[in-house]
């Protein structure tokens, strides 16, 4: 009872602003976003390895398809990683990994990554039943596989591309959509950078 | 709330004496200040996203009544709960009481203002209900049973011996030096708290209206943690963080980590709709959102204090802030310090109990300049400072007599030619037992109250007008 009440109080005391208040500020145009959607994709792509190292994350490069397998193993002997955990998507789906069902200790998280920011060195990924997001948080490793099509120029062309792939009407919006930035860190002691604080302290691309 | 008058004079005079905190607090400054700077350079259109989000912001403002019923429908579409709190005791009985529904025993908090303007965890500790901060900072903070000392760093004010020391005593670890080393303590520590969560509690950055989705921002993973390993999750958002539309985070999310920490992008971003869905294997099972008010809907009222509600928290006013400074974060006495303490303080509490903090600024308008959304911070002070004037009015107040009767003379003196020149010529002679070098010192009251603080400048013997007539009309006859 008591919050239906509140509700009450507060829209009635946001109502009393002015109603020609109310109308202004209508939207504009915004073409300073410039999202640049046609840009080269090699660019790009050295962008995005640019900014992702510069916040201490790490990038393989891969030409060939093929070799992601060894890639990977070799990835998780230089670990020296007991157990893996991946996301049940393709191209992980079909290397034969052997996963780890308890996340929480697990020592390194795989997972693909559904688009990359270039100028800020970011991941994006989505939620869903075969994209958890523990994956990408609990491990003290975690390495993502990015398609190189899928890096965009800014955020704001990323947000373009989701409004594109969700037709504006957002209903079918995943839960989480997370954006990666390199390793966990903090500045907490004294202004020192230190990694791993809560999430991976390694956060390595591999880029096919 | 707050309980006592903020006496700002005296809480800065006691910051002022540690000469440790003056440097961490210069150090600090100094490197957020830089790394902004550098940050903002990197983007052209920088001026444009500032006019941008502020348009954003003020139709937000403008019509918050009709963005938070959006807000309410959204969030109940996707699956989740909404809550109106238009207090700080009801946001947290809110809280506790959704905790108590669930036989809740462990609550995992991660970073938010919000939570700590309702001081949600007195409440729910006193209830019972084991909570942990888990921003590293924050959990210093917590550790030592101490207040945090800015928004975005908490424990600035801590040294790493501080911290090694306070770890040792309470983890039986030893006193390691290195923060690489106390940070994987922390991480073992708090790894644990995670896992046997029943109940994560997140402030907002950003709640998008059109589609119930809650935006955190954060460089830790504390928060992707707090938000998807418990069972149940809580956010606490004050009414004015709405976004209308999914497309314009892009915006907000580009001004934000620039102007806090000069991040082009902060570590971690995640943009939550609802509880977790069929068939995923993880996220909470039960998402609530709470609606704070807590006296905002009363500054939305006011049109020349509104703007008030545009603040992002970025923190760069306080970066840049010359007061901050010097004096640091505990002397703004409440959850929020530096230029927007000042503002939302008195605007949230009290005003006779935290009259000092609109007068706590020199109006240099630093704060104006840097500020993401562009809060004009000496106008909306200066209203501030009119209203405690006009609270006080009717009482008796020495002080203002004076003030009213110096500006009545000065504007009398400064309106003729003939008195102002005789005012000048006569402070060079009044000036001559004060004079040291180029500076008055020690002046009589009520002067004395200037010069016990500073100098004042000295009266030239050949003032401007002089100065600037003889090289005129030499510079006449020349031609």
């Amino acid at each position: 009872m008591i919050l239906k009440e509140s509700k009450e109080v507060i829209l009635q005391n946001l109502s009393s602003i002015a109603t020609e208040e109310k109308g202004i500020s209508k939207s504009t145009e915004k073409t300073f976003l410039n999202p640049q959607l046609s840009i080269d994709q090699s660019k790009l792509q050295n962008d995005f390895i640019a900014n992702f190292k510069m916040v201490s994350g790490e990038v393989h490069l891969l030409e060939e398809k093929g070799r992601l397998i060894d890639k990977i193993n070799e990835l998780i002997r230089e670990f020296d990683a007991q157990s893996v955990s991946f996301w049940n998507t393709e191209p992980l789906k079909s290397l034969e990994l052997t996963h780890e069902t308890d996340l929480a200790s697990a020592d390194i998280g795989i997972t693909g990554a559904d688009f990359a920011i270039a100028d800020t060195g970011t991941l994006v990924l989505l939620s869903g039943p075969e994209q958890p997001r523990l994956t990408s948080l609990l491990p003290p490793v975690h390495i993502a596989i990015l398609k190189k099509e899928t890096i965009v120029s800014n955020i704001h062309a990323l947000f373009a591309k989701l409004g594109k792939s969700y037709k504006k009407n957002y209903d079918e919006l995943c839960t989480c959509i997370s954006f990666i930035t390199g390793p966990s860190r903090t500045a907490d002691i004294e202004l020192n950078l230190t990694l791993g604080v809560h999430g991976p302290g390694r956060a390595i691309v591999i880029i096919v | 709330m707050i309980t006592e008058r903020i006496d700002f004079k005296k809480n800065s005079a006691e910051a002022l004496k540690s000469p440790k905190l003056k440097k961490a607090l210069v150090n600090f400054t100094d490197r957020s200040r830089n790394s902004r700077k550098k940050a903002i350079s990197e983007v052209s259109e920088w001026e444009e996203l500032r006019s941008e989000a502020r348009r954003i912001k003020e139709q937000v403002i403008n019509n918050l009544d009709s963005y938070l019923l959006e807000l309410e429908e959204s969030v109940t579409r996707v699956g989740g709960k909404v809550h109106w709190a238009k207090n700080a005791e009801e946001a947290s009985s809110i809280v506790v009481n959704i905790a108590r529904e669930n036989n809740v025993r462990n609550v995992v908090k991660s970073k938010s203002m919000a939570t700590e303007e309702i001081e949600l965890n007195r409440h729910l500790i006193s209830s019972g209900i084991n909570t942990v901060e888990t921003d590293l900072g924050e959990y210093i903070v917590q550790l030592c049973n101490d207040h945090p000392f800015h928004i975005i760093t908490p424990a600035i004010h801590k040294t790493k011996e501080d911290i090694s020391k306070l770890f040792s005593e309470k983890f039986g670890v030893p006193e390691y030096e290195e923060p690489q080393e106390l940070t994987n303590i922390a991480r073992k520590e708090l790894r644990e708290k995670f896992l046997s969560a029943d109940m994560g509690i997140s402030g907002v950055n950003f709640a998008v209206a059109e589609t119930g989705t809650i935006t955190i921002v954060e460089n830790e993973g504390n928060a992707r943690l707090a938000t998807t390993y418990p069972d149940i999750h809580v956010a606490i958002m004050g009414i004015e963080k709405i976004v209308p539309k999914f497309e314009q985070l892009s915006i907000f999310l580009s001004l934000l980590a620039r102007s806090a920490t000069g991040q082009k992008s902060s570590t971690y971003v995640s943009l939550i709709t609802g509880p977790r869905r069929e068939g995923e294997s993880d996220g909470p099972r039960q998402f609530h959102l709470v609606f704070l008010d807590n006296g905002r809907s009363d500054i939305a009222k006011s049109k020349e204090t509104r703007e008030s509600l545009y603040c992002i928290r970025c923190g760069a006013c306080i970066n840049i802030c010359p007061v901050y400074r010097q004096v640091g974060g505990h002397s703004y006495g409440w959850v929020y310090s530096g230029p927007i303490g000042a503002v939302i303080t008195p605007q949230l509490n009290d005003l006779q109990k935290t009259a000092d903090l609109p007068f706590a600024s020199s109006l240099c308008g630093a704060c104006r300049d840097v500020c993401p959304v562009k809060i004009d911070f000496p106008h909306v002070l200066l209203s501030l400072r009119q209203r405690v004037v006009e609270k006080t009015k009717g009482k008796p107040n020495p002080a203002q007599f004076m003030e009213k009767m110096a500006f009545r003379i000065w504007s009398f003196v400064f309106s003729k030619p003939f008195y102002y020149n005789l005012a000048g010529r006569m402070m060079v002679f009044l000036q001559y037992f004060y004079q040291k070098e180029n500076e008055l010192q020690g002046l009589p009251y009520p002067f004395s109250k200037w010069t016990k603080e500073k100098n004042f400048p000295a009266f030239s013997k050949k003032p401007f007008r002089r100065r600037w007539k003889e090289k005129y009309s030499a510079k006449m006859e020349h031609q």
